[in-house]
């Protein structure tokens, strides 16, 4: 399955959000949208999901134009995990999980194939302790996994996901990267937004650098999390440094 | 995790509130003022040989009991189907100005005489109201409004259908009709016929099967418009199938009832624990519990022991408004955690 973006501008009220972004997104890959606030990585990541259109250009999933594509059709192969988790009713975590069925119109009868998807996926996200308790009376971590097994239990081939590990501890940071880093190389493309950018260079094949509303460079962390790159598009120097083989970052200091 | 496919505790909802309205509805075809014999009745029925029994069965007992059903059936589900809508416990079928307008369209019919000419435009203008109002909340809402402002276009719609409303009572030509008007705003089940079961149903069934239609997609919506969008419902679609839902069923109950509130309030929040909190679920629940809530009060008006009989509108008001009063300071007691 191959997601790429032909020329995709946004603009909302004379203001260009997004500026003529076209980019390929390799399947099997775990992808960081980076960049500082106000860059578009948002606005792009809900261009890809279907929910902004782009004044201009195309979201082309093999090919096809996503708004082409039938609402529930295109939810089975794309899943959504927004910033805000929210829930507005005291769900019990297992039917949460279970809301991410939705798209294979099986919720009100529910299939064993769908109990297995929902299974798995508290198992992935490493919520099994939770079951049973409304969702409502969980801390903001715990929240924030059990939406991500809601996305996980769609067991779609396109996970984006807007800035999932915000609320995390670093263990949990470091599980939930590990986590989309296997799903990817289980044959998933997986799209994140991330402000962490130890963990893009650790965790992503591929990153892409935003930054207001333009690409301003795609490709390997170690390639576009540059020294000149994190001085110009965010305005920090920043120590580098290697441990067991694999390079690290640490913005520093205002530049 | 299995309870996941287990529906038990749903179905025993179902099988308790069904049985509640079975025999509240013998209940209410066999007793009032005078008690019938309701086998007796349904045999000089059958025979085409009619009795005091028969005809009180027929003529007045069985036309209340059904529209006592139907009226609260579309009371409770289109609560639960707005509050699962706007995902707000406190929203209710007033929410959208559809009560207040369909009002609006039956005052009009009562301010220029016409019920008293043509008894059937009583309902007709209560329907042409409740649809007016869906017509004008499209119109301030535009194709793409946010839930905000559909809740302030449905507070606006209201206000200017009470506005009309008080405005007709003061212009009144005669004392009578003021009364006339008052007393029906009040909200009743008294004296209606079968005539009145026939014009509502198919705008009500109709209504009903809009808001059904919506329960899947309801449940999705729990984690906001964006995660919902994004599991593939129609947003526009589930709006224009609950607004107009609601504006079929609340529009038709209310040009034959008068004002019955607070039931549609007051049923989805009792039954929501009972159904694991899903705005779904609840609409089928909501349904039968509006039918059992408003058949016991019309019930109750009946049996209270008061010089004339009291309006059921002010009935439900008495015990919905501490209800509504009650789930605000909760709430406020959450917000205060």
């Amino acid at each position: 399955m191959t997601l790429r973006t032909a020329n995709i501008t946004v603009q909302l009220s004379d203001k260009t959000i997004l500026n003529n972004i076209s980019i390929e997104f390799k399947t099997g890959q775990l992808i960081g949208l980076i960049g500082p606030n106000g860059a578009g990585k948002s606005t792009l990541l809900r261009v890809l999901a279907g929910l902004q259109a782009a004044s201009l250009g195309q979201v082309l999933l093999d090919e096809q134009p996503i708004q082409d594509m039938a609402p529930l059709n295109k939810a089975k192969k794309i899943a959504y995990l927004p910033q805000t988790h929210e829930c507005h009713w005291p769900l019990s975590v297992e039917r949460v999980v279970l809301l991410g069925r939705h798209p294979h119109n099986d919720r009100h009868h529910v299939t064993d194939e769908s109990l297995r998807a929902v299974k798995e996926a508290i198992a992935e996200a490493d919520i099994g302790h939770l079951v049973g308790r409304p969702v409502n009376e969980l801390s903001g971590g715990e929240r924030a996994r059990v939406m991500l097994a809601r996305a996980l239990a769609t067991q779609s081939d396109i996970l984006l996901a807007d800035e999932p590990i915000v609320s995390l501890d670093p263990r949990h940071q470091i599980d939930v990267m590990a986590l989309l880093q296997s799903l990817a190389r289980k044959g998933k493309t997986v799209i994140v937004v991330l402000h962490e950018l130890h963990l893009a260079m650790r965790y992503c094949e591929q990153l892409v650098l935003l930054d207001g509303g333009e690409k301003v460079t795609e490709g390997s962390p170690t390639n576009v999390l540059t020294e000149k790159n994190l001085q110009e598009v965010y305005g920090v120097d920043a120590v580098f440094g290697e441990h067991q083989g694999e390079h690290w970052v640490l913005p520093w200091q205002h530049k | 995790m299995d309870a996941l496919k287990s529906q038990r505790k749903e179905a025993l909802v179902l099988v308790f509130l069904l049985s509640a309205l079975i025999l509240l509805s013998i209940y209410s075809l066999a007793f009032g003022d005078i008690n019938i014999s309701l086998i007796n009745s349904l045999k000089s029925i059958v025979n085409s040989n009619p009795t005091i029994d028969s005809i009180i069965f027929e003529e007045i007992r069985l036309p209340r009991t059904l529209l006592a059903i139907l009226i609260g059936a579309s009371l409770g589900l289109s609560g639960a189907a707005l509050q699962g809508m706007v995902r707000n416990p406190l929203a209710e079928p007033g929410i959208i100005g559809v009560s207040s307008s369909a009002a609006l369209g039956a005052v009009i019919v009562f301010y220029f005489g016409l019920a008293s000419v043509f008894p059937m435009a009583l309902p007709i203008g209560g329907i042409i109201g409740a649809l007016l109002a869906v017509i004008f909340l499209y119109l301030l809402t535009g194709k793409n409004s946010s839930m905000l402002t559909l809740i302030l276009a449905g507070v606006a719609i209201s206000s200017l259908a009470a506005a009309l409303t008080a405005l007709a009572l003061n212009l009144s030509p005669n004392p009578y009709a003021s009364l006339e008007i008052f007393f029906w705003l009040m909200g009743s089940l008294a004296d209606r016929s079968f005539t009145h079961v026939w014009l509502i149903l198919p705008p009500t069934l109709l209504g009903w099967w809009l808001m059904l239609s919506t329960r899947h997609d309801l449940d999705a919506l729990s984690l906001g418009e964006e995660t919902a969008q994004s599991l593939g419902v129609q947003l526009q679609s589930l709006n224009k199938r609950i607004i107009l839902g609601v504006a079929l069923a609340v529009g038709s109950a209310v040009s034959v009832s008068g004002g019955i509130g607070f039931i549609g309030l007051v049923i989805p929040h009792l039954i929501r624990p009972w159904v694991c909190f899903q705005p779904g679920r609840l609409l089928l629940s909501s349904a039968l519990g509006g039918a059992v809530l408003l058949l016991a009060a019309d019930i109750a008006v009946r049996l209270l022991p008061t010089q004339q009989e009291l309006k059921i509108g002010v009935l439900t008001a008495l015990l919905g408004a501490p209800f509504f009063l009650h789930l605000i300071l909760k709430s406020k007691r959450q917000w205060a955690a």
